[in-house]
């Protein structure tokens, strides 16, 4: 018996002390992205069949920042990699291969720059939305004939007939965060001036009365006073139950980047509703739109990936961050981002036909509102958490944003 | 007793606490004590967490804890803790004291009243998602028992979320702290209570005489633990709510200052005072169960 | 007689109340947990067009189930767990126990404070002890190995501690003296002696680092890495829980399969549970 269990006790030994992975003679890069592996299957097949003797290992990044984070502060790495979000550009070339100067990977790729520090680019970007309202066509059909408005008050008014209907005429997703931020971005839309976040956020009061910054903000004080968000605000994770709720038609509107097309009409078609429904317009955030006073549309950048420090194979890793980067955005629903042969997603085709939007790009942020946001714990242009504590809820509360704290806190970077 | 034996004793003595104390004490100080003091050194910098130069930055990261509007939500959610850490306690004893005698299906009920503590923090937070979502669970068994106007928006109203993460605390938690004084409370024989109900006392007496005193070193134990879990709340608040809408406690704070603000310096500040805190809730321990001093 | 059939009321009104308490304990524990009964056995169309409450269309489905154990990889995930509890709980039973012989039968300097670092140890806050130590794990080669979760979880913890050590305090010194005298060292009365009669309090402090090491996911997903190439049952989850969309369904499943070998193992176990707390606690 003791023979038995001692026995037992070495294979286990041995089994826990042999890693994952499979020794083989080709080259291996190794390739971390967030998505679950089927969306880099094709991908990552059709790199290995244009370079014979390479795999590509992919891990799929399940968790967070935190995990991220720990792994490559630990000295792991991955010869392409996603960038964490919070590292500010002046960290990447620590970690990260300089890919060459910023001012041909801007030519070439749209946010070809943001990454970059001491004009080197260390990270591309994985593809680019465009920033606006995802909503369903059939709650349209039946409340406004059809017709996304263009103009913000006919917005407004629906919004109001929607809420006396029962349907929630916009949902935030302010327990994830990370929706919140196109309501920040909204900003510079509005201001119709791409280096508007420049030149707000690096002013003592931000949040002053009258700034584009909060004129944008207080639409979700104005949503919220007047009931036309979500009931649940707070409760995190709920991508789902909002893309859900909009394919049903009991909710409006998302304001949130294109990539949520496709993520929505995976929803729709999911639960058996058409998912043609669901579509995309700018925010009407004016009055007199027409083509010579059009609505601003904001290009944003998503995610960034870039190549390890320590890859064996830095030519060839390279070679992958670019091939991914191009392959990779259409298939997460985002229009690729290299300028010349990177393609929308389909469901954006009729925008080009479209006269009364302008596209624009916003200029790459100064690094100190960065280094201000994470300082002062308002993580403005990031996150944008602070929405919800500072916007959403006192507005619930009482009515009224609390715009002082926002710019007292701010205030604390000076 | 010769002095050759009480030598040989001695060195033998010594070799054993060595040899045994060598690997333990490898471990405790390097998971634990090499980390801590790292921690400490971060704590007086403004490190990033990265390679990247950082300044030692004095006791800034301290004064900002205590000063800062942003941390004073942490000391309140503390306190909704700790007072769920004594309920727990309590209902925990009470449970206890019952299933501790014969009772009938007191297996099954154990068994229930245990069940939260196994379970996976990520699906505690999925069970209550569902469970407090506007129009779940939790609403429609109001509605069912005529309470309608007492059902609120449980997590977005600021008035609620923290009463709600504290229920949680104590549904999940409840089970670890039963068992423990379930364990304790079955070894005192039952011919005490026999005893004891023969000689006339009450419940209430009995439980004076006999259970309290053979549970009194476990309370303090216990009493320290919860003190210093009120404090180390993660991952229910985190996954729930994010630490919106005032539900941030030090540690989900302390991720979110160090992950998403990457100021590790100043989490490492907040992740000494959790220790700080921890050694007054022992010194304290120690003051009000002085008797049992080497019962931790 | 009187007074007879009034304590006769009062012992079954409390009585009454006693398992009035139980029933509204154990309704409290299920209740909560229907929704995720339900949510597991309705399909994704169901779980978006229904309330939590009401119940699926059918309980045969187990389409959510059969998910979850495939692409969940489960048999792996409960293989690989299986491994490190048992490796984790047999290095941590001799350290702790070892631990706790030497705390309970020797007096000697620095005691008291080994004794206090233990305590506080466990309130580190592990997300930047990770921070610090995994690159040490990766320099070591010990990521995305089973072995580097053991490696965590073979240190002391308290409650472990505790128990043994209120175990040695009750088996006689005597006993000890006496084998002592017969030539016993130290380390040989340890480990013939008093080891094998420490069983019940074992048997305690394994399923309680067993619950521990089964539900810990952050730990789990960070040191190994790929959730397909090694799962363990931690992060079974996470393979419906994507950045921007989660199987809400077949987490629900995953829910209650994650949960049903640990509550078994608690049904058939809870005997032995028990008796270590209780053998070793100091007699009132």
């Amino acid at each position: 018996m003791k023979k038995l269990v001692s026995m037992l006790l070495v294979a286990a030994m041995l089994l826990c002390t042999v890693g994952a992975l499979a020794e083989s003679n080709d080259v291996v890069l190794t390739l971390a992205f967030h998505y679950p592996d089927e969306y880099a299957a094709d991908i990552i097949a059709e790199f290995e069949e244009t370079h014979p003797g390479v795999k590509v290992d992919y891990a799929y990044l399940h968790i967070t920042d935190e995990e991220l984070i720990t792994r490559l502060i630990g000295g792991e790495y991955w010869d392409v990699s996603l960038v964490p979000m919070v590292w500010a550009n002046s960290e990447l070339s620590n970690y990260y291969l300089p890919l060459g100067a910023s001012e041909g990977w801007a030519d070439q790729y749209y946010f070809g720059d943001l990454r970059s520090y001491e004009g080197q680019t260390y990270a591309l970007p994985i593809g680019v939305v465009y920033e606006g309202l995802v909503y369903n066509q059939a709650v349209l059909d039946k409340y406004n004939g059809g017709v996304m408005p263009i103009n913000l008050d006919d917005f407004m008014a629906l919004c109001n007939t929607l809420k006396e209907n029962s349907v929630i005429p916009v949902w935030c997703n302010g327990g994830s965060g990370w929706a919140l931020r196109y309501w920040t971005n909204l900003a510079a839309t509005m201001a119709e001036n791409a280096n508007y976040a420049n030149d707000v956020a690096l002013s003592r009061d931000p949040w002053a009365e009258g700034t584009q910054l909060r004129i944008a903000n207080a639409f979700l004080e104005t949503f919220a006073k007047n009931g036309l968000l979500e009931p649940d605000v707070v409760t995190g994770n709920q991508w789902d139950t909002s893309t859900a709720s909009l394919s049903k038609g009991e909710t409006a509107f998302i304001l949130t980047g294109t990539w949520a097309v496709e993520n929505a009409r995976g929803m729709a078609s999911s639960i058996g509703i058409d998912p043609e429904n669901i579509k995309f317009a700018a925010f009407p955030y004016k009055n007199g739109v027409d083509a010579s006073n059009p609505l601003w549309l904001r290009l944003s950048e998503d995610l960034f990936s870039a190549v390890s420090i320590k890859s064996e194979h830095p030519a060839l890793a390279t070679e992958l961050l670019t091939f991914f980067c191009d392959r990779i955005s259409n298939k997460i629903g985002m229009n690729g981002a290299n300028k010349e042969t990177g393609k929308p997603i389909e469901a954006l085709n009729y925008l080009k036909d479209i006269d009364y939007y302008k596209l624009y790009s916003p200029a790459v942020n100064d690094g100190r509102i960065e280094e201000y946001a994470k300082n002062c714990g308002i993580d403005l242009y990031a996150y944008n958490n602070y929405l919800l504590d500072y916007v959403i809820l006192p507005a619930l509360d009482n009515g009224d944003a609390n715009w002082e704290g926002l710019n007292e806190a701010w205030n604390s970077n000076f | 007793m010769n002095n050759g034996y009480t030598r040989r004793k001695e060195t033998s003595k010594r070799l054993t606490i060595c040899v045994f104390l060598f690997i333990p004490l490898f471990l405790l100080v390097y998971i634990a004590g090499y980390p801590v003091l790292m921690m400490l050194l971060y704590s007086f910098t403004n490190w990033k967490g990265t390679l990247s130069a950082f300044q030692f930055v004095g006791i800034d990261n301290f004064v900002r804890i205590f000063t800062s509007k942003e941390y004073s939500v942490v000391f309140t959610t503390a306190i909704f803790y700790f007072c769920a850490g004594i309920i727990q306690q309590l209902l925990s004893l009470l449970f206890a004291e019952i299933l501790s005698r014969p009772v009938l299906g007191g297996r099954v009920f154990r068994g229930f009243i245990f069940f939260p503590f196994i379970m996976n923090g990520v699906a505690v937070a999925l069970i209550f998602r569902m469970f407090f979502t506007p129009a779940g669970s939790f609403d429609a068994l109001l509605q069912a028992t005529g309470h309608m106007p007492w059902i609120r928006l449980w997590i977005t109203n600021r008035d609620t979320v923290n009463f709600v993460l504290a229920f949680i605390f104590i549904w999940k938690n409840l089970g670890y702290s039963f068992l423990i004084y379930l364990g304790v409370l079955q070894s005192v024989s039952h011919e005490y209570y026999e005893a004891a109900t023969i000689d006339g006392a009450n419940v209430w007496m009995q439980f004076k005489a006999i259970t309290f005193p053979s549970i009194k070193p476990m309370i303090g134990l216990m009493g320290t633990l919860t003190i210093i879990n009120s404090i180390g709340v993660y991952d229910i608040p985190y996954v729930l709510t994010k630490g919106n809408n005032g539900t941030h406690t030090f540690v989900t704070l302390l991720t979110v200052t160090a992950f998403k603000n990457n100021r590790f310096g100043q989490a490492c500040a907040m992740a000494i005072l959790i220790l700080a805190m921890a050694m007054i809730a022992m010194l304290l321990k120690s003051l009000f169960f002085k008797e049992e001093c080497d019962v931790y | 007689m009187f007074t007879n059939l009034w304590n006769n009321g009062k012992r079954s009104l409390v009585s009454l109340m006693k398992y009035l308490l139980l029933i509204t304990a154990a309704f409290m524990v299920l209740y909560p947990l229907l929704g995720v009964l339900f949510a597991s056995f309705k399909t994704k169309v169901e779980f978006f067009t229904t309330s939590s409450m009401s119940p699926p269309v059918s309980f045969l489905n187990f389409a959510n189930i059969i998910t979850v154990v495939r692409e969940g990889n489960i048999l792996q995930a409960f293989f690989n767990t299986g491994m490190m509890i048992v490796l984790a709980c047999v290095i941590s039973t001799f350290l702790c126990t070892m631990v706790a012989y030497v705390f309970s039968r020797f007096s000697f300097r620095g005691k008291a404070t080994i004794d206090r670092f233990y305590t506080i140890a466990s309130f580190v806050p592990s997300v930047i002890v990770h921070l610090i130590i995994y690159r040490d794990f990766a320099s070591l080669q010990l990521t995305n190995k089973l072995i580097s979760i053991v490696i965590l979880y073979s240190g002391v913890d308290i409650i472990s501690l505790y128990l043994y050590k209120q175990y040695f305090d009750q088996v006689s010194c005597s006993l000890d003296e006496s084998a002592m005298l017969e030539g016993c060292s130290y380390p040989r009365i340890y480990f013939s002696i008093l080891l094998p009669a420490m069983k019940p309090a074992i048997t305690t402090a394994c399923i309680l680092k067993t619950i521990a090491i089964y539900n810990d996911f952050y730990t789990s997903s960070l040191y190994l890495g790929n959730i397909r190439k090694q799962p363990v049952m931690s992060t079974v989850l996470y393979n419906f829980i994507g950045v921007y969309s989660s199987e809400w369904n077949n987490i629900a499943a995953g829910v209650l399969i994650i949960s049903l070998p640990m509550f078994l193992g608690f049904i058939l176990m809870q005997k032995y549970i028990y008796k270590g707390f209780s053998d070793g606690a100091v007699k009132g």
